[in-house]
């Protein structure tokens, strides 16, 4: 059995989903804080975070770049749904690619300060909010984004809407905003 | 029997996010069209008001409609073999050299297209690793102008679209013949096979 090291700066950011993911699957998995920028030439391309894969044999797999680390172990822990089509694949990438530009824009504001964007941020969230709320309606209201059982989309919304929380950034995914999304919250919180 | 799928890319009439989109669906030889809207009146007529958008119609079964221009890139690149079908850590080294680009083209899109001065430094920077990051890869890979063995794949054609758009931009010069030879190698062998698929169509 695979055991797993994660390479990233200690606080939420764009390691959450990972650590989340990794705890719900039961991987056997540590997590490493590096001296930065100083480990920066350690790593394959000058960025966090990193994912090192040690398998049985002792041979390492290492990958970078958030989302793709996240789809990889989707993939390995079937955290898509069982027997999932192509479409229904892309569908739910879709839906965790929506993410992104959102928490970019929290990155401009709330990390290179440039509080010009902030409109740009919250016009951002509150649009994202309006489109999952429908989602999460659309499959039941049963706190998934896909079927009834948790895939990894569930995971990575709860650690990047956690992530904004917890940086002051969560106004437009309160519980009166966000019902269904925060329903989601509790449903995977629940789980890990 | 059912019949081949065919495609409908609306997306706006630039490069921009459609581009390696675009690529995929004429490498493969794929039935598509393009719409280019009027835009913003066609906003609600997409699932979450974005460009591009996906249409596969499959003859009998309902339409598959999916947004997210590198979702998009993704599925249409496992579809046609431009990515690993059956070995998931070669997907996820192929899907991490495309998502490589991904940065440097969103701060190119601050800095050229909203005139923030203030990433320019950063984008050169960021440009500089990845053609020291990606010559280095090339060059493990054979200097064969490729990133994986020695077809055509899915980050080949992105490195395309990303150097044509630093050419537009006239920010180029980090990724010419003499910085890049090995990234201006797989330039040309893309371009080539663009070429030769634009000629079979006439």
């Amino acid at each position: 059995m695979s055991s797993f090291e994660l390479i990233y700066f200690p606080l939420p950011g764009r390691g959450e989903s990972i650590r989340n993911i990794l705890k719900y699957a039961n991987a056997n998995w540590e997590e490493t804080n590096p001296d930065w920028p100083s480990a920066k030439s350690q790593t394959p391309f000058g960025k966090l975070p990193v994912l090192v894969e040690t398998n049985s044999r002792g041979e390492k797999f290492t990958l970078t770049e958030t989302r793709v680390i996240e789809r990889y172990l989707a993939t390995i822990f079937n955290l898509y749904p069982r027997n999932a089509t192509p479409q229904t694949i892309a569908t739910i990438d879709q839906y965790r690619d929506q993410y992104s530009d959102v928490f970019d824009l929290f990155v401009f504001v709330n990390y290179a300060k440039e509080t010009n964007k902030q409109q740009a941020f919250d016009d951002a969230a509150r649009n994202l909010v309006q489109k999952h709320e429908e989602i999460l309606r659309k499959n039941g209201s049963n706190g998934h984004y896909f079927g009834g059982s948790i895939t990894y989309v569930d995971i990575s919304a709860y650690s990047l809407i956690h992530a904004l929380k917890q940086a002051g950034f969560g106004k437009e995914f309160s519980e009166d905003k966000a019902p269904e999304l925060n329903k989601l919250l509790k449903t995977v919180q629940s789980k890990l | 029997m059912s019949t081949s799928p065919s495609y409908e890319l609306i997306y706006f009439n630039v490069p921009g996010l459609g581009e390696a989109s675009r690529i995929i669906l004429n490498l493969a030889g794929a039935k598509w069209k393009e719409t280019n809207p009027e835009w913003p009146a066609f906003k609600p007529s997409t699932p979450f008001e974005r460009l591009p958008v996906l249409i596969e119609r499959s003859g009998g079964t309902e339409d598959f409609v999916l947004s997210e221009s590198e979702v998009i890139e993704r599925y249409l690149a496992r579809k046609y073999g431009f990515i690993s079908s059956d070995d998931p850590k070669l997907a996820a080294k192929q899907e991490q050299v495309r998502a490589q680009f991904s940065d440097a083209r969103a701060l190119a899109t601050e800095v050229f297209h909203h005139k923030n001065e203030t990433h320019r430094q950063r984008l050169e920077d960021q440009i500089k690793l990845i053609v020291r990051k990606h010559e280095e890869l090339l060059e493990k890979n054979g200097s064969n102008g490729h990133y994986f063995g020695d077809k055509l794949t899915y980050p080949d054609i992105v490195a395309y679209v990303i150097i044509n758009s630093l050419r537009i931009y006239k920010f180029d010069v980090h990724v010419n013949e003499e910085n890049a030879p090995r990234l201006n190698k797989l330039y040309k062998l893309v371009e080539k096979a663009i070429a030769e698929v634009a000629a079979k169509k006439q």
